[in-house]
């Protein structure tokens, strides 16, 4: 296995990252040696380690998409690690931000505050004019009350909210421009790593300060999901792309999106089992570690069932599964394996299985592939089961699904774990079909379920499309799902038309069309 | 340079007149202040000379020219400060004798340059 530790060494590294830190890479990213934790719960992973310290970086992002929220992180983090910490807020109130604060549960008493937001006083006496530009009168005052505070406090960390309204206080683009550079100059000549926001909009971009700062972070919101992505990032390699992100009642977390070849574990593609002999015959020893199988087949055809038959065959040597349920209700499957011989409620209680039930629109595509990265990397899990594919784009938000269920798959591929997704079809007969949502081009090996009716009798039948590891039996053969356990049963040698449904007897000459 | 003549400060608005006395304090010119028309009334009828008047027209009605045509009757050279551009504004100031006039943001250092040209030409 190589594993690599990440650069963030532990005094500066102060809060959590999600997951367990010390991630499964093959060290491909750049990591500076150190780095100040975001404090926020997986930003630092997108940003390899967190941020370079004493430099500046630019926050954007519309109103409410979290930049206040990101900022108390990160003067949250350096609080907590005894560093000298500074809000400089020209917007909200310190009273206000505080109070913002401690709801969310940030611990602010060592946080300093250089509130210059204008007070009440400035509307109720009158105190507005009209005479100079706002710039000619209030640069001044403010500049002096900064460069007092700093000066006197020294900093380590100061987050700035907004530094847009500085332009208000220049009088061209040009000065604005001189002043914010000379401006953070003199913040990090004095030790300060700084995190700044600016309130960019369409009418009134901001595209000067993205390119005066040394890392630009952006914050958007959708109605389905709240994102952030990283486009800048002097002197370090960031995770591109667009990370699901999360406002809670305890602050934000960010979900990095899962780029699989990131991810490498050594491990040996040996055979698993599924502890039926005949199913075993089929598939010329069982399904390999790291591959993806597509278990297809119509309603209530075993399709679980057998996926679960694998994994109760697991449990036995001691190896952990877990089934991910979109569909059906963790009870309903619990009491239909137990009814099949599968100890589903020991294997739970052994820890050798796990049953989640992801609700409908709970997670974005990232959150769900964050969950799942912590289930393998924390509890060495060898099988994951998907149930059901189609369950998985209705329940997830976001677009763009099959894109992120193969990203998710090649990551367990890559991490040696034996995929198993369900895929129900719904013609229960008719024209055979693998899947209705173009997903076979994903898979290494497709086992298929498929109803038949013999001779007014509604049976069952298995049989194996494509296995890209090891040759199979190429003929169909009977299934059934009794008390006992799964049923395979001889070679259906004689018959024709298995695909379709409407099975025939070759011997039949006269019933052939 | 300087006079020991005051610079006539006429604006409604409290905020203007304290920035407006504080910048051209910091030039050490002699400043007097008016927010009404009855004080600047008092003003033109004080015994503190006054060298040059800047008139913010802005909340001010008709009868600001009247006292306008006063400041021209004594020679006194006065600015009028608007808050915006027009024409109809700028022939009306200057019919009443304002030297010219300014649009509100004012430059400071344009401000003081003016100022310090009509205190010159006082003396």
């Amino acid at each position: 296995m190589t594993t690599v530790k990440k650069g963030a060494s532990s005094n500066l590294a102060s809060a959590q990252v999600y997951g367990d830190d010390s991630s499964h890479q093959n060290g491909k990213e750049r990591v500076s040696s150190q780095r100040l934790s975001t404090g926020v719960p997986g930003l630092d992973e997108v940003l390899c380690g967190g941020l370079i310290p004493q430099r500046a970086y630019l926050l954007r992002g519309g109103p409410g998409c979290g930049k206040t929220t990101l900022g108390m992180h990160f003067l949250a983090a350096g609080a907590a690690n005894e560093e000298r910490c500074l809000f400089i807020s020209l917007g909200e109130s310190e009273e206000e931000i505080r109070q913002n604060a401690e709801a969310v549960g940030f611990d602010m008493s060592n946080i300093n505050f250089l509130d210059l937001s204008p007070n009440p006083d400035f509307f109720a006496h009158m105190e507005s004019y009209d005479i100079f530009s706002p710039a000619e009168v209030e640069r001044e005052p403010i500049t002096q009350k900064i460069i007092e505070q700093v000066e006197a406090l020294k900093p380590q960390r100061v987050f700035l909210d907004a530094m847009t309204q500085f332009r208000f206080l220049s009088p061209d683009a040009f000065q604005f421009r001189k002043q914010v550079l000379s401006f953070l100059r003199f913040l990090i000549e004095k030790g300060a790593t700084v995190l700044f926001t600016s309130e960019g909009s369409e009418s009134a971009p901001d595209d000067d300060l993205q390119f005066m700062s040394d890392g630009v972070i952006h914050q958007d919101f959708s109605p389905d999901e709240r994102i952030l992505s990283v486009s800048k990032f002097r002197g370090s390699d960031f995770r591109s792309g667009r990370h699901s992100m999360r406002l809670t009642a305890t602050g934000m977390q960010v979900f990095p999106r899962l780029l699989p070849e990131m991810y490498k574990q050594e491990f040996v593609a040996e055979s698993i089992s599924s502890g039926v002999a005949e199913l075993d015959e089929m598939l010329h020893g069982g399904l390999e570690r790291g591959t993806i199988s597509i278990i297809t087949g119509p309603s209530g055809v075993g399709k679980s069932t057998l996926g679960l038959q694998f994994m109760k065959e697991a449990a036995g040597r001691g190896e952990r599964s877990v089934v991910y349920l979109f569909e059906e209700q963790q009870e309903t499957l619990l009491r239909r394996c137990e009814a099949v011989n599968i100890p589903i409620r020991t294997m739970m209680e052994h820890g050798t299985l796990s049953v989640v039930q992801v609700e409908p629109l709970q997670f974005t595509p990232d959150q769900f592939a964050n969950i799942v990265r912590r289930e393998v990397e924390q509890q060495k899990t060898s099988i994951v089961m998907i149930d059901s594919v189609s369950g998985y784009r209705l329940s997830l938000r976001g677009d763009d699904l099959v894109t992120h269920l193969h990203a998710l798959c090649k990551y367990l591929q890559n991490m040696g774990v034996a995929v198993l997704l369900i895929n129900e079809v719904e013609a229960i007969t008719g024209e055979f079909r693998v899947t209705e949502v173009g997903i076979s081009y994903l898979a290494d090996n497709i086992v298929f379920l498929r109803y038949l009716e013999m001779q007014g009798e509604l049976h069952k039948a298995i049989g194996v499309l494509k296995k890209r590891l090891s040759s199979f039996e190429r003929t169909v053969r009977e299934f059934e799902v009794t008390r006992y356990g799964l049923k395979v049963g001889r070679p259906l040698t004689g018959l024709r038309g298995i695909l379709t449904g409407k099975v025939e007897w070759i011997e039949q000459p006269t019933r052939e069309r | 340079m300087k006079t020991n003549a005051a610079i006539l400060l006429v604006n409604r608005n409290q905020r203007n007149l304290e920035l407006l006395a504080e910048f051209l304090g910091k030039g050490g010119y002699a400043i007097s202040t008016a927010s009404s028309l009855e004080e600047f009334d008092q003003a033109l009828a004080g015994e503190k000379d006054v060298g040059v008047a800047l008139v913010d027209i802005t909340g001010f009605d008709q009868d600001i020219w009247e006292r306008c045509e006063q400041l021209r009757s004594k020679k006194r050279p006065f600015l009028v400060i608007s808050p915006r551009q027009s024409v109809a504004l700028q022939q009306a100031s200057l019919s009443h004798g304002a030297r010219g006039v300014m649009i509100k943001p004012l430059g400071v250092k344009e401000l003081i340059g003016i100022i310090e040209g009509m205190l010159e030409e006082q003396e």
